[in-house]
């Protein structure tokens, strides 16, 4: 028991050592907290607001500079321009009609008739006989009957055939002998065997007749046929007791020869070999033994036609060749000379002969007809080996030039008509060019031919020309003077809010005129630049540009087409911007044209002519359409009255602020930060502002910028940001903590002036930008007494 | 209305009896509730402990609150640490990197114990909640500085996890220097909950002030169900529709309530008490809480969190601000599978030398809480008064986790035969402030209190194999 209480005692002891010790804060009041706090007690920057980057192109547009144009690298500049202005060329017909064009042509034709000397065969001899094998003596006497008494006889009769030959004759290949009456195919040869004395006693027999002319003889027996061969043959022909004579016939049709034919005549010496036999079977009676059987052979071989072999016969033109004339009309006045014309491929003239339809057509194929065009026409065969464009020969057969219901001719393309260095000169618009036709006609060496075909006594009238046609003109070569004059202004308005400063442009002006000539010749241009002022020239700055190649246009399926001629005006440091391009680039300083008095306008003179002392093709069209377009731009670099604002402001804050400021917050050190960010040369100003709601400027509270900051850099490339940081201070009348004034704000502007730089000569660019960024900086915090808010809370809840 | 009044009677079973870790009561022979702390302490009688009377207690264990940290005296008055006179590093300075909110409670449904010839055993019955918050210290200092710079605040997580406990425990006397204790505990998982912030931060500078969150939240357990649709922001569809379909009757939320009953685990107490010098020195060493619970596929849920805001100013050019924020809460897809959370697991270490016959004890105990995001640890030491069989007083003192000297524990416990009347708390502040006329601690940051009546079995004894070294009293 005694233990337990001391074991309390001690107990007791700690508890009070423990507890004791414990007391209770008198001023450490919970329910007395103060709702004062402070959050972000430490220095904070926190983002107040931006502008996003603003490009030059957005801010200038609102500016509403006119005329106002940007480069594709983003560079401005005033630009002008004038839109295309068209003048017409008169041109040229470009067809024209040409008649019948002839020539007549006489020919002297030769005598191709062969004359002959006629052979007469007339032979009469003795065919012996042999009694039983022995020659009967000359007495006469009887003889019994049944006797054979034969008799045989062979030689050759020798006749000539001669002719007279044309020179023109190189052979004769067939002579055809004149038939005896048109029943019969030749001459005849008359075989006739008399019986004589042996008549008497005949009493029966047959008697064979074989007749062998030479080679190439062309035989008909009795029966008007023809015979294989040269050798006519009658074999065993009986004849009667007591007939006197049997008669045999063959014709002579034609006789082949190769003979040479020398000084004109041909010799034909020939001979018919002839063989006769008989028996017969005698008869009683008496016979004269000299009045022996007898042959008779007759012929008249006379010339009828021969087939021969021409020589080169040439049918010799007599008298000159008439000529006719081709005519080129409505030649424009500007040309002075035609040196040449050209057609088009559609232009074919047709030459033809007529006058030689009796010849036969046999023989046509083998004569030709040999044209010689004139000397100025350039012709091209549409068939190849008719034409030689060297010669100017046309060398056909009269077949292909013979005009008839199925043939018209030969065609040639008429390339051009040509003349010589001078050409000619147009008289009124027209040129007439002679068109005479220079042709013979001949028969081709080797020709074979009947005379009878080629015979005509006559001389030969020919009538060689070109069908009527239509001539389809391309160009004309030649020399034209031509001179056009136009007269343009380009105003420029009034360019002095600008304060353009020009003697400081690193980027100079340009004028830009670009000439669509269709005109299928060169040209040359010149022109006068004249600044206006009102009416009155300014004299000191008047550009002349002269000899300025302008090109021709060209010809696309016969309709000319326009070439451009782009032409660049402006100062030696713009010539790499046109590198590459198809220009013709003129040095010239177009700066001076805006020095000191700008100029309201200039007026453009310029004058485009041909070089009459060149020659040239020129295409011919009805007309030709010119047309020129310009543009003048004058890159834009500030001068010093150059003057560009932005401004901008957020509003609508006005509740935001009047809660804030219901708040009882009280702030510490307060200032606004602001990075403007500038890539344009230009320097800019900045300036802001609080504004109530009807956009004032408040008075308890307004923002104030430092003035060694206020000054924004430019870019001194243009292109590089210069960043630069304006201080603002937010400035409060009374007490510097309250927000109280805060009540009155509606919202923020803010303004960025630019003004130009003397020195600076960077052009602006459309892709330079301005930005800005606002940091608010807030030292000591933001402090509220939460105490205060809750009670106003809760009164504004009831 | 149904399920409210569920919720009504286990509110109340939780307020009827609960009991908790004290550290003050470890050395306390007569109170049972040292066996939680390490099963190997048996009280000196067997005990039983009903709902509703068996004790009361609350521990809400914090890091940084405390009205000494949060408000300061200026000028003769009392101002919030956002005042402007308060530096902020004198704030600062009192607050931890991370700072931790627990909160614990047991409710003991019923337990009882008692001493048999050999050993002594015991059960228990019991709700368990443990629930812990960590904070980012930053989040106050940039509150009252901000400037310009990263404010990270990655680190804050709320984890909450509850479940039922059925304890069986043996207490084995080894010779007589030493006593092994056993636990075993098998777990039926309730409810657990998850919420992780990975990322969450400011950045504010001149030209922007943008803040980022990225967290992920999971949940098992009973009010839980993994049939909703992937995608959902309607963090109300992970629940069960027993607890927000108003429409259900009593029979069905019962019927779902105890379906979804399926997430279980295992857990085991082990303690072992040596004692040395003819029993004057007694030193002990307890795991307690060593398992886990598996939280069954189908009653789970999982989502993630994204807030994204910005700040860059006012556009002048169209007057609006620049900024935007978006929040969102979107729940996951938590596959067909369950998860396992382990238990918060205790190391209690201790070492206690008695005088005067083991009437007069001192002890010194190391109490390690490891939480899912923390670890906390405190050491208490203690004087603890064995007065009579009946009467154990203690005094105690918790150092470290930021606790000032001027806080004490206090224990009382009356044990004679038939009853056990228990009143204790850990942290008693000596320094008041006072609000209205009340004092209110001034540097207290934690709050331990506890109170109970049980009814003991039997004579006071100790175990057989102590009885010969144990001086009697």
């Amino acid at each position: 028991m005694k233990r337990n209480f001391r074991l309390i005692g001690c107990f007791v002891a700690f508890a009070i050592v423990a507890f004791g010790t414990s007391c209770v804060d008198e001023e450490f009041r919970i329910d007395e907290v103060s709702g004062e706090i402070t959050i972000a007690q430490g220095k904070t920057s926190l983002p107040l607001g931006y502008l996003p980057e603003k490009r030059l192109g957005d801010l200038i547009t609102a500016s509403s500079i006119q005329n106002l144009v940007v480069y594709q690298n983003g560079d401005y500049a005033l630009a002008f321009e004038g839109a295309p202005q068209e003048f017409n060329i008169s041109g040229m017909q470009t067809s024209f009609a040409i008649p019948q064009t002839t020539t007549q042509i006489t020919i002297d034709y030769p005598n191709f008739a062969i004359t002959e000397q006629s052979a007469v065969i007339n032979e009469d001899f003795n065919v012996g006989a042999i009694f039983n094998g022995a020659a009967i003596p000359n007495i006469a006497i009887p003889i019994p009957a049944g006797h054979e008494i034969t008799g045989l006889k062979e030689g050759s009769l020798d006749y000539d055939l001669s002719f007279n030959v044309p020179k023109q004759v190189e052979c004769i290949r067939k002579i055809f002998l004149k038939p005896d009456n048109e029943n019969v195919p030749g001459a005849s040869i008359r075989v006739k065997f008399n019986l004589n004395s042996l008549a008497s006693i005949n009493g029966g027999g047959k008697v064979s007749v074989r007749l062998e002319a030479p080679q190439g003889y062309e035989l008909y027996g009795e029966d008007l046929k023809p015979l294989s061969g040269n050798i006519y043959a009658i074999n065993d022909r009986t004849f009667a007791a007591g007939q006197r004579s049997v008669e045999f016939c063959a014709y002579i049709r034609s006789v082949e020869n190769n003979a040479t034919i020398e000084n004109g005549k041909l010799h034909l010496p020939s001979a018919l070999k002839y063989h006769i036999s008989y028996s017969m079977t005698t008869q009683a009676g008496t016979v004269t033994l000299s009045d022996a059987p007898s042959l008779t052979i007759n012929s008249h071989l006379r010339y009828d036609d021969a087939e021969i072999e021409l020589l080169s016969v040439d049918l010799n033109q007599v008298g000159a060749p008439i000529g006719k004339t081709i005519n080129v009309k409505n030649i424009p006045s500007e040309v002075k000379s035609v040196k040449g014309v050209n057609f088009t491929d559609q232009t074919v003239l047709c030459a033809y002969i007529d006058g030689l339809d009796w010849f036969p057509k046999s023989v046509s194929d083998k004569v030709f007809i040999e044209m010689t065009m004139p000397e100025y026409f350039e012709f091209e065969s549409l068939k190849p080996g008719i034409y030689d464009p060297t010669t100017r020969r046309l060398h056909a057969t009269l077949t292909d030039l013979q005009r008839s219901s199925t043939n018209k001719g030969i065609e040639l393309r008429l390339r051009s008509i040509s003349f010589n260095d001078d050409g000619l000169i147009p008289n009124d618009g027209d040129i007439e060019v002679d068109f005479t036709i220079d042709a013979k006609a001949g028969i081709a060496k080797g020709t074979r031919v009947r005379v009878s075909e080629i015979l005509y006594n006559k001389d030969i009238k020919l009538e060689a020309g070109i069908e009527k046609a239509e001539l389809y003109v391309e160009s004309i070569s030649g020399r034209i003077d031509y001179t056009y004059d136009e007269n343009m202004s380009i105003s420029l308005g009034d360019l002095s809010d600008l304060a353009l400063d020009v003697t400081k442009l690193d980027v100079s002006p340009v004028l830009r005129f670009t000439l669509n000539n269709e005109f299928t010749i060169p040209v040359v241009a010149s022109a006068r630049l004249t600044p206006m002022k009102g009416t009155t020239e300014q004299t000191n700055k008047i550009i002349s540009l002269n000899d300025i190649a302008i090109k021709a246009g060209v010809m696309e399926n016969g309709t000319p087409k326009s070439v451009a001629t782009n032409i660049i005006i402006a100062k030696a440091d713009r010539k790499a911007d046109f590198d590459g391009q198809d220009v013709i680039f003129i040095e010239e300083d177009l700066s001076k044209v805006f020095e000191g008095e700008i100029p309201d306008k200039v007026n453009i003179s310029f004058t485009v002519k041909t070089d009459p002392s060149q020659l040239y093709t020129f295409y011919a069209a009805p007309q030709f359409t010119e047309s020129y377009s310009y543009a003048i731009d004058i890159p834009l670099e500030f001068g010093a009255g150059l003057d560009l604002a932005y401004s901008d402001e957020a509003t609508g804050l006005q509740d935001t602020m009047k809660e804030l400021s219901d708040m009882n917050l009280r702030v510490g050190e307060v200032s606004i930060d602001a990075e403007i960010g500038n890539s344009s040369p230009l320097e800019l100003m900045l300036d802001a502002e609080f504004i109530d709601i009807e956009g004032n400027r408040t008075k308890d509270i307004q923002l104030e910028i430092d003035p060694a900051s206020a000054k924004i850099a430019g870019s001194p490339d243009g292109k590089s940001v210069k960043t630069s940081i304006v201080k603002i201070a937010i400035k409060r009348s009374g007490n510097n903590t309250s927000l109280e004034p805060l009540k009155k704000v509606d919202g923020i502007r803010f303004s960025l002036r630019a003004k130009s730089a003397a020195t600076s000569a960077v052009a602006l660019n459309t892709e330079q930008t301005i930005s800005a960024r606002l940091t608010l900086n807030v030292n000591g915090g933001v402090s509220v007494d939460i105490n205060e808010l809750i009670a106003d809370s809760e009164q504004e809840y009831e | 209305m149904k399920r409210y009044l569920i919720l009504l009677v286990a509110t109340l079973t939780i307020w009827g009896a609960a009991t908790a870790q004290m550290r003050t009561a470890y050395f306390m022979e007569g109170s049972y509730f040292r066996t939680d702390m390490n099963p190997a302490l048996a009280p000196t009688r067997g005990y039983i402990a009903l709902p509703g009377i068996g004790g009361v207690g609350l521990n809400i264990n914090n890091n940084f609150l405390s009205v000494d940290n949060m408000l300061y005296k200026r000028d003769g008055q009392v101002v919030t640490f956002l005042n402007e006179q308060v530096s902020t590093e004198e704030f600062m300075k009192k607050m931890p990197k991370i700072g931790t909110l627990g909160v614990n409670a047991d409710v003991n449904f019923i337990s009882f114990g008692a001493h048999t010839k050999r050993l002594f055993w015991n059960f228990g019955l019991r709700l368990r909640s443990q629930s812990d918050v960590s904070i980012n210290s930053d989040m106050f200092s940039t509150l009252k500085s901000l400037g310009n710079g990263r404010h990270d605040f990655t680190g804050t997580s709320v984890n909450s996890l509850n479940y039922m406990e059925l304890g069986v425990g043996i207490a084995v006397p080894i010779k007589q220097i030493a006593t092994l204790g056993v636990r075993v505990k098998g777990l039926l998982g309730v409810a657990h909950a998850q919420a992780t912030l990975n990322s969450m931060y400011a950045n504010v500078d001149s030209r922007s002030v943008t803040g980022s969150v990225r967290g992920n939240l999971r949940a098992a357990g009973v009010p839980f169900h993994s049939n909703y649709e992937p995608g959902s922001e309607n963090i109300g569809d992970i629940l069960l529709p027993a607890f927000s379909n108003e429409s259900l009757s009593t029979g069905d939320v019962i019927k779902q309530v105890l379906g979804n009953m399926n997430s279980g685990g295992v857990a085991i107490d082990l303690g072992a008490e040596v004692r040395l010098l003819d029993d004057r020195l007694r030193v002990s060493l307890a795991v307690t809480d060593l398992g886990f619970i598996y939280w069954a596929k189908g009653t789970t849920a999982t989502g993630e969190m994204t807030a994204d805001f910005y700040y860059n100013g006012i556009n002048f050019d169209s007057g609006e601000a620049d900024a935007d924020g978006s929040f969102g809460m979107k729940l996951t897809d938590p596959g067909n599978k369950g998860y396992t959370t382990r238990l918060n697991c205790t190391l209690n270490a201790g070492v206690e030398y008695n005088i005067l016959n083991n009437h007069i004890a001192f002890g010194l105990l190391s109490h390690t809480e490891f939480r899912p995001s923390t670890v906390l640890t405190e050491l208490t030491a203690s004087v603890n008064f064995r007065i009579g069989r009946w009467l154990t007083t203690t005094l105690s003192h918790t150092f470290l986790n930021r606790n000032r000297p001027g806080i004490f524990g206090f224990a009382l416990n009356v044990h004679p035969t038939g009853v056990n009347l228990f009143l204790g708390a850990d942290f008693i502040g000596t320094q008041f402030a006072k609000y209205d006329n009340i004092p209110v601690p001034q540097y207290m940051k934690s709050i331990n209190v506890y109170a109970g009546l049980g009814f003991n079995l039997g004579r006071a004894k100790y175990m057989k194999s102590m009885q010969k070294n144990t001086k009697k009293h």
